[in-house]
């Protein structure tokens, strides 16, 4: 299972690199125009990778579920926030490049009045790029509200790629062969494809199968729940842990999703719980959802779940305030299986009342081998348990033993600075990477 | 942790890239 995983991991890998390199390997195995110098070339080359580069961030955001199933969902994205930087500074050497050696030939190309259409497209498609960049790493700071900044990151991808295409296609030099111009026009169909299916397939297919709002219960600490109930029954299949993307008020056309995890049983095939925050602007208008409105939910995705470590003897989650709505479906799942397999659950919350699922976790406690830790950051005077943060001295004492011995499967789920003191802390008490699971979405 | 593989990967994957156009960059302006 878990090699399995791994040969897939490469695999996908693999041809990334490979369609990175195609248009390189495509123009060495074709008849080739006369060199120029080494520059030049070199500013070529790096334009047609950083192209090719581009293109794939689409994939990368398509929410292909084998795609990211040997990662996780989050580390897929956290992967296209990264290799986009290293794609932006390829595609901003490609003009640099030129315009140090050959100053006099391509500075002149910036004046887009008189500059012929191959460089318009091209200086377009880099400032498109250069949009992207700065609207997705500033997006808080320039507070942009999340489907706004959603929309216009769709818009100026597709921007960037069509216009970075039409550039290459115009100054036609290394397109001399068909075998290249295959390559793009391939490259060309292939974007195209994935954006029919992205964008109006999928849609289509939600859009026949809606949800509808069953029920809005409050929660503790902020928080509510939404029942779904599929108006054509049963609900999606889902492993416990996986999220999906919800859109309520408008249709699955319009491009304002939202991902949660589903925090009911996966055993339960007749109703999907949300339970949701309100954090944002999205999440604050959740308790406004009326009974029977129609929401559209795409999923399952995600590989954080226990259903994905069979082999594992114990589980131990950690959660921080609503990083615990994946535990709930999987002690609930848990509860439906009536598993065994002896549980530790670490719970952060800021105080005792607004700790969501408190009541409930008492009753699974009571029906699982369940060690239950409350860690409060306020207590109240009478508080018995854990206080603070969930720290290494913490997480000593309260992790069975065995734990750094590939015995248990620990899952992490909750705000981005408890994450990284707990995964710390977790490498330094010698637990395996391979053994601890963590889920984030928080990048933009 | 995760993140920093994938942090890594795509530094990697960048390095690579920069080494492939190099070599093209060589051969194809020694044509």
């Amino acid at each position: 299972m878990q090699r399995k995983r791994v040969l897939q991991a490469i695999f996908w890998i693999a041809l990334y690199l490979i369609l990175t390199f195609a248009p390189l390997i495509v123009l060495f195995t074709s008849e080739r125009p006369p060199g120029r110098e080494f520059w030049r070339e070199f500013s070529v080359a790096l334009g047609f990778c950083g192209l090719a580069m581009m293109a794939l961030q689409f994939v990368l955001t398509a929410r292909f579920q084998t795609l990211k199933a040997p990662y996780g969902s989050d580390v897929v994205y956290f992967f296209h926030r990264q290799i986009s930087l290293v794609t932006f500074t390829l595609i901003l050497a490609h003009p640099i490049l030129l315009f140090i050696f050959a100053p006099s030939d391509y500075l002149p190309l910036l004046n887009l009045v008189s500059a012929p259409w191959a460089a318009r497209l091209g200086v377009t498609a880099l400032l498109a790029a250069a949009g992207l960049i700065v609207f997705s790493i500033y997006r808080k700071r320039l507070r942009l509200d999340y489907t706004l900044w959603r929309i216009t990151h769709g818009i100026l991808a597709i921007l960037a790629v069509g216009l970075a295409t039409g550039h290459i296609i115009l100054r036609a030099h290394y397109l001399n062969t068909p075998l290249k111009q295959a390559l793009w026009i391939g490259y060309g169909l292939f974007w195209i494809g994935l954006l029919i299916y992205v964008r109006l397939l999928r849609p289509w297919m939600l859009l026949r199968h809606p949800y509808l709002v069953a029920q809005v219960i409050p929660e503790r600490g902020n928080a509510v729940t939404l029942r779904l109930r599929p108006t054509h029954p049963p609900a999606l299949r889902f492993q416990p842990g996986q999220f999906a993307w919800i859109t309520a008020w408008r249709s699955p056309f319009s491009d304002t999703e939202h991902p949660f995890s589903i925090s009911s049983s996966a055993e339960n095939r007749d109703f999907l719980d949300f339970t949701i925050k309100e954090l944002g602007d999205f999440t604050r208008t959740v308790r406004s959802l009326q009974v029977g409105q129609k929401v559209y939910v795409d999923g399952p995705y995600g590989a954080f779940s226990t259903d994905r470590q069979p082999h594992a003897q114990q589980f131990i989650f950690i959660a921080g305030g609503i990083g615990i709505t994946p535990m709930m479906s999987m002690l609930r799942t848990f509860v439906d299986r009536r598993e065994p397999r002896p549980l530790t659950l670490i719970y952060a919350n800021r105080n005792w009342e607004g700790v969501t699922f408190r009541e409930e976790l008492e009753q699974i406690r009571s029906r699982l081998n369940l060690n239950l830790i409350h860690v409060l950051e306020q207590p109240p005077e009478d508080w018995n348990g854990e206080r603070g943060f969930i720290s290494e001295n913490l997480l000593r004492r309260c992790l069975p033993e065995g734990a750094a011995e590939n015995m248990v499967e620990i899952f992490i789920c909750g705000p981005k600075p408890m994450m990284d003191a707990v995964e710390k802390a977790l490498v330094r008490l010698g637990i395996p990477y391979g053994d601890f699971h963590s889920e984030r979405f928080d990048f933009v | 942790m995760r993140q920093r593989l994938a942090t890594l990967l795509a530094l990697a994957i960048g390095g690579a890239i920069l080494l492939a156009a190099f070599v093209f960059a060589l051969l194809q302006s020694s044509l």
